[in-house]
């Protein structure tokens, strides 16, 4: 159950922030919008003791400190690829045979 | 299956039951995938067919039009030298696809809107290599509506632009 805990919280940040994505090249607000979200439901996460990937979302809340970052677009792009390369290496190293 | 029943009957599925598919039906649909028309028959194609639970919920995470819980995938993808035609001849494959798989009785929907550099990734693709579409494939829990379609009076011509053609005036 924590496992699967885990597995839907790192899903739901990772799934946020390709939304996100999906949007940055349009002029409206939704890719900010999205950022915001992710950055919202990270601070979420100290709150939910069972989470274990601890380290990973201190990492990912650091890198999204800085707002000026994520406000301009081209900058966001740049930790947008940052973010999802962290993704996918940590789900790399917890499935180490994929 | 008659193909033009084929052709009438196929929908884009997005309810699948978690039922695995059986290979000997992948290598199928794959078959009628590699059959498929291609420009000076270059042939510039990829196909990877996604069935590892791990691998497809990451697919899943990249995919925001993929909806459903589809026990599996196909990623169709070119070189991107290849660009500007293998596009096309990708999707001459994926009709065979979704043409082949309802024939053998398994739904499926293609998808466009993912993150092409994400699923590379994920895949372990080379950086030349660019996904184009993305098709669920998986037994239909719930089947999908008859969407309307325009009628071929609004959408086809005979000759020139806009001349109508009684024949299809019903």
């Amino acid at each position: 159950m924590v496992q699967d805990l885990d597995a839907r919280f790192f899903d739901l940040l990772l799934r946020t922030l390709n939304y996100s994505i999906e949007f940055v090249k349009e002029p409206s607000y939704a890719s900010l919008r999205f950022m915001d979200l992710l950055s919202s439901l990270l601070n979420l996460q100290p709150f939910l003791k069972d989470l274990t990937k601890n380290e990973f979302y201190e990492r990912l809340r650091e890198r999204l400190e800085e707002r000026e970052l994520i406000r301009d677009p081209v900058k966001r792009e740049t930790v947008q690829a940052e973010l999802l390369e962290m993704f996918i290496d940590e789900w790399r190293e917890a499935t180490p045979q994929k | 299956m008659e193909v033009l029943e084929a052709i009438r009957t196929r929908r884009s599925v997005r309810s699948f039951k978690a039922e695995p598919i059986p290979d000997q039906d992948i290598v199928g649909i794959l078959e009628a995938a590699r059959w498929a028309p291609s420009a000076g028959n270059r042939q510039p194609w990829t196909f990877i067919y996604v069935k590892d639970p791990q691998i497809l919920r990451m697919v899943k995470n990249c995919a925001p039009g993929l909806y459903g819980a589809a026990p599996a995938a196909i990623v169709m993808g070119i070189d991107k030298k290849d660009e500007r035609r293998g596009v096309l001849d990708v999707c001459f494959a994926a009709q065979n696809v979704l043409l082949a798989a309802h024939a053998l009785g398994i739904g499926s929907c293609p998808i466009v809107s993912f993150n092409g550099e994400a699923i590379r990734k994920i895949l372990n693709a080379p950086g030349s290599w660019e996904p184009i579409l993305v098709l669920s494939l998986g037994y239909v829990d719930k089947p999908s509506s008859f969407p309307s379609k325009k009628s071929l009076a609004e959408i086809a011509y005979v000759d020139s632009y806009g001349k109508k053609w009684k024949e299809l005036e019903a």
